[in-house]
């Protein structure tokens, strides 16, 4: 399998980058970068190839939805596979994120199982 | 007739302008026709006027007595600025705790790991050793009791590695909290800003705070907060120390 997938993991809580790149070592992923909002991602995923991409919405500066948006309208990035991983739950907000062209929305708090599951579904094509 | 009283303060009131009216329009009086409506608004104006006096009145009291109100002012300058503080100590604390947990986490998972790994060999070797049929019945029994020692050993430190990985999605409510918390802290910085301009509006002054600047250690002030609290100690050290003191100075 692909292991050696580059991961950017994004969210302004050192605590929630620090738990999604535990649990992706955990299955398998050791390739695994942070950022902590989309100001300062966005110009990492410009400048190195990374595979997949797991952020948060709430963020200051640069939201996720944004950064979303800023990697389908780069031509560049826009196959990338892109997992929000965010506390916000409402319909609307999904919907939002689901034309923006989201891949996977994990709703926090989630487990290691959930988040795993997601990952493969979102993975599959690509693997 | 109960509507006569009404009838008597209509009259005594609109009475006089309304025959004005009258006496001057039947006469073809423009000029005095005029006059008689300007003098009839302004008695319906004059009315408006007094209850906008009234208002002012009541408005102004209500701003000299916000002036002078302490409270309000020791609200604005110092309290709802502590309460701030406050809640950014309380995202750092429990961020750093989250933090220290996790770097317990990570040092514990390969020990364990480790462990599991070394009893799950250890047990095979053991069968193969008892199956060989080699051993004596002592060592064979020693041997029995071993292998099921390390099976055991594997599948307890596997659930301690399930668990270990549980402590570590338990950290995130530290993300969640720290959000909501977030969200307060700006809510409160508003309500500072408006009630800092509400008082510099009134001409009320953030020095008169200071007058009721004095804490109340009675009920406690609850943990020390950088940038807040003043004069607190410094570890536990600082404790002893001063205790040590306390207690010299009693004796």
């Amino acid at each position: 399998m692909k292991k050696d997938l580059r991961f950017l993991v994004v969210d302004d809580f050192s605590t929630m980058r620090r738990i999604v790149k535990n649990l992706l070592h955990d299955l398998g992923y050791a390739n695994v970068q942070e950022a902590d909002d989309g100001k300062t991602a966005l110009p990492m995923l410009q400048a190195e190839p990374f595979d997949v991409l797991i952020t948060d919405w709430n963020m200051p500066g640069m939201p996720g939805l944004d950064l979303l948006k800023a990697v389908r309208s780069d031509p560049k990035l826009a196959k990338m596979p892109v997992l929000m991983l965010t506390a916000e739950a409402k319909r609307d907000q999904i919907v939002e994120a689901a034309k923006a062209g989201v891949n996977g929305y994990v709703i926090k708090p989630f487990t290691a199982q959930v988040l795993a599951e997601k990952l493969e579904k979102i993975l599959a094509p690509a693997a | 007739m109960s509507a006569a009283p009404m009838t008597d303060t209509l009259q005594l009131q609109w009475g006089e302008v309304c025959l004005a009216l009258r006496e001057a329009l039947a006469a073809g009086d423009e000029p005095r026709f005029l006059a008689a409506v300007d003098s009839l608004t302004g008695m319906r104006e004059r009315g408006l006027w007094d209850s906008l006096r009234q208002l002012d009145l009541r408005l102004r009291a209500a701003l000299d007595q916000f002036r002078l109100d302490p409270r309000l002012l020791h609200l604005a300058g110092k309290e709802i600025p502590d309460a701030r503080a406050r809640l950014d100590h309380v995202l750092r604390l429990t961020d750093e705790a989250a933090h220290r947990t996790m770097d317990l986490v990570e040092s514990s998972t390969p020990l364990v790991a480790r462990t599991a790994a070394a009893a799950s060999a250890l047990s095979s070797e053991c069968r193969e050793a008892r199956e060989s049929g080699a051993a004596s019945p002592y060592w064979s029994d020693l041997l029995r009791r071993l292998e099921a020692h390390f099976v055991a050993a594997h599948s307890d430190g596997e659930q301690v590695k399930s668990n270990l990985v549980e402590v570590l999605m338990a950290q995130s409510y530290q993300d969640l909290s720290g959000q909501i918390i977030r969200r307060v802290i700006e809510l409160v910085g508003q309500l500072e800003e408006e009630l800092a301009r509400l008082v510099h509006d009134s001409h009320g002054t953030a020095s008169e705070s200071r007058r009721v600047g004095v804490e109340d250690t009675r009920r406690g002030l609850g943990p020390a907060i950088p940038g807040v609290s003043v004069s607190t100690v410094d570890g536990q050290q600082d404790v002893d120390e001063l205790l040590a003191l306390g207690g010299a100075m009693k004796g």
